[in-house]
């Protein structure tokens, strides 16, 4: 192996503007991170489920993901730098997503040790329309996480990856609302925890 | 006739009008999976060349499930009622 292998060729259309973005909630990123941490140091996958996304007036395109789900990789020869998801997962996630009014909205998938920007392989696989979240790995951090789509040039554009606290649960909400250093205060009372009957 | 119904994956609804479902009806002795995205291609032409090949075969990178069975065999029979699950083929990773 050498260290000096031609650059690959750009798989990315930096120029293009940003103009969607995936939102998760605190408790789906958790897991996702949960995930990609087991995986290690093989590749792991999963689909983002969520509901048909339309542009707001602004144009923007949001896609707000109501679950993750793990699935398997079918490429055990090579799960160090690939993976091919197995199908049978993904058509039980379409099943249960259908189900209940939602959509296959995107992929994940880890970088072990590597950036989360596509590679070539990641392009030539890649499906119009599907966000493509890439998840770097470690042996001890997961992260950062980048989301891209499929753009008019058939490179791929990045879109803004949120995190959603509006729409998380109650037990999780103090802390998605915390900044770094109001996460070491006790969470404010509920406004209405203090009414008496 | 064999009614059947297609489910169709988010990437390719482009090609269906928007349709998530589409229901062909088939003749007897064409109700086969082959018969039925053949039946598809024929409602929406633009979808064809994304599943099958110039010589009809299957593309590799389109799984299609009839119930929980993946089949390649486009010659496999297909009952009245029956459902098939388009799937597209989800590969990548960090390789070049």
């Amino acid at each position: 192996m050498s260290d000096a292998a031609d650059p690959p060729p750009d798989t990315v259309d930096a120029d293009a503007p940003v103009t969607a973005s995936l939102r998760l909630t605190p408790a789906q990123r958790a897991e996702l991170e949960a995930w990609c941490a087991d995986a290690y140091p093989d590749e792991g996958c999963g689909l983002l489920i969520g509901p048909p996304s339309a542009p707001a007036g602004d144009g923007r395109l949001t896609y707000r993901v109501r679950r993750v789900t793990r699935a398997r990789n079918l490429n055990v020869a090579r799960a160090r730098d690939r993976y091919v998801l197995d199908p049978a997962d993904f058509l039980a996630a379409d099943r249960a997503a259908r189900a209940d009014g939602l959509d296959v909205v995107g992929i994940w998938h880890t970088h072990p040790d590597h950036p989360p920007r596509p590679s070539i392989t990641d392009l030539e696989a890649a499906w119009d329309g599907y966000v493509y979240l890439i998840v770097r790995a470690s042996a001890d951090a997961v992260g950062p996480m980048r989301a891209w789509q499929l753009g008019a040039s058939r490179r791929f554009v990045e879109l803004d990856v949120e995190t959603d606290a509006g729409a998380a649960a109650a037990d999780t909400r103090a802390g998605a609302d915390a900044s770094k250093d109001d996460a070491l205060k006790e969470p404010a009372p509920h406004p209405d925890a203090g009414a008496s009957s | 006739m064999p009614q059947i119904t297609l489910r169709i994956p988010t990437p390719l609804r482009g090609f269906t009008g928007g349709a998530s479902d589409v229901a062909v009806e088939l003749d007897d002795g064409e109700a086969t999976v082959g018969g039925a995205l053949r039946a598809l291609g024929a409602k929406h032409p633009d979808v064809t060349g994304r599943i099958l090949t110039d010589d009809g075969a299957l593309r590799t990178f389109v799984n299609v499930f009839a119930g929980d069975e993946a089949v390649r065999d486009l010659d496999e029979r297909v009952a009245d009622g029956a459902v098939l699950h388009i799937i597209p083929a989800v590969a990548g990773g960090t390789a070049r």
